[in-house]
């Protein structure tokens, strides 16, 4: 249902930017902040890998790749993280955080996106909280994913 | 004395002396020379003889070892004086430092384009206090760096324990920090982050004794 908390046994993808991956192939924290300059946004927006369940991975990501409304790059990548591990660990820091699952309806030119979910309870996007919270998340990053195949 | 005398390189004169048994005898000697009869003795000349030619020889040689040790001695001084070694290390680090900016401004370039295929622009006033950063920090480590959505430059330095520094360049003179520690006292991870100023933000690190991190 929309609003529900994803499995701690699931996966979320999250695109990343060519500009926000390390030279040592790590994905930089602060894609894992809410944008300054989107003040109305509530969440980060990520995809549910295993919506589509009885897909392999590389359906999955052909997936969620396919009614993306983001304008993917060829230098981007996907960054997967386990939701449980995720959730976990940033309660440490901070407890509010949640991903839940936020379907998308079909919208215009783009079609629906079952598989949009967003982490939620995040600080405001310039805090030091922000900060903190997004390079924790950043470290259980467990894989990249091209955002264009290949 | 026998022996001596076989090979030539001694004397029965009673009255000889060696050169420097003289040269002590001029000096206020505790055993002053007997003088027969009363007679003060006459100013002697040295002659060269063969026990004197041996003496030459073997001071010659001497002489050459001598030398053949101070030559060795002075190129092992030249190899490790510490001034010159000072210097070599020093050459050292400014070339590796040279090394770093050199790789940081190529990143930045990178960082700069792939921007401008994203759709926005890097900061020039965050580049401005991420280069003040480095360059008042000697033998600076390379760091990973990164642009975020607003235009600064992130720099991140980390280690494979889990520690890590984290510093967005704000463009105004200070930095927005990031610092994972492990293990702190209490064995776990200490995690803090901040606003400070360019010239306070080493403070910061120093008191995580995480200098290693950032300095080579």
């Amino acid at each position: 249902m929309i609003g529900d908390d994803l499995p701690d046994d699931d996966h979320i993808v999250r695109y990343v930017k060519a500009t926000s991956i390390r030279e040592d192939g790590t994905v930089d924290g602060s894609e894992f902040r809410l944008r300054p300059s989107r003040p109305d946004d509530t969440g980060v927006s990520v995809q549910w890998l295993d919506y589509h369940r009885d897909l392999p991975k590389a359906d999955q990501l052909a997936q969620i790749r396919s009614v993306s409304r983001l304008t993917l790059k060829k230098k981007a990548r996907f960054a997967e993280l386990n939701v449980g591990q995720v959730k976990r660990h940033v309660s440490e820091e901070l407890e509010a955080m949640r991903i839940e699952h936020w379907p998308l309806e079909a919208n215009g030119e783009y079609p629906a996106d079952p598989s949009h979910a967003e982490v939620t309870g995040l600080p405001p996007g310039d805090s030091d909280l922000a900060a903190l919270v997004g390079d924790l998340i950043a470290q259980f990053v467990i894989g990249l994913h091209p955002a264009i195949q290949e | 004395m026998i022996e001596a005398l076989a090979h030539g390189i001694g004397t029965l004169d009673l009255l000889h002396q060696p050169p420097a048994i003289i040269a002590e005898s001029g000096a206020s000697s505790a055993f002053p020379p007997v003088f027969r009869n009363a007679e003060l003795p006459q100013p002697r000349r040295f002659v060269l003889n063969k026990g004197h030619s041996a003496t030459v020889e073997v001071a010659a040689q001497v002489y050459r070892q001598v030398r053949e040790v101070r030559s060795l001695t002075e190129d092992m001084v030249r190899t490790i004086d510490p001034r010159a070694s000072a210097q070599r290390e020093y050459r050292e680090k400014i070339a590796a430092m040279l090394a770093v900016h050199h790789a940081f401004a190529e990143r930045i370039e990178t960082l700069r384009s792939d921007a401008a295929l994203e759709g926005f622009n890097m900061s020039a006033a965050s580049k401005r206090d991420f280069w003040t950063f480095i360059r008042s920090t000697p033998v600076v480590r390379k760091g990973s760096l990164v642009l975020m959505d607003n235009g600064n430059l992130r720099a991140v330095w980390k280690d494979d324990q889990g520690n890590q520094i984290g510093l967005q360049y704000l463009g105004t003179g200070s930095v927005q920090f990031v610092i994972f520690k492990h293990p702190d006292r209490a064995g776990g991870v200490s995690r803090v982050a901040g606003c400070t100023s360019l010239a306070d933000i080493k403070r910061q690190i120093r008191a995580f004794s995480l200098e290693r991190l950032l300095v080579a």
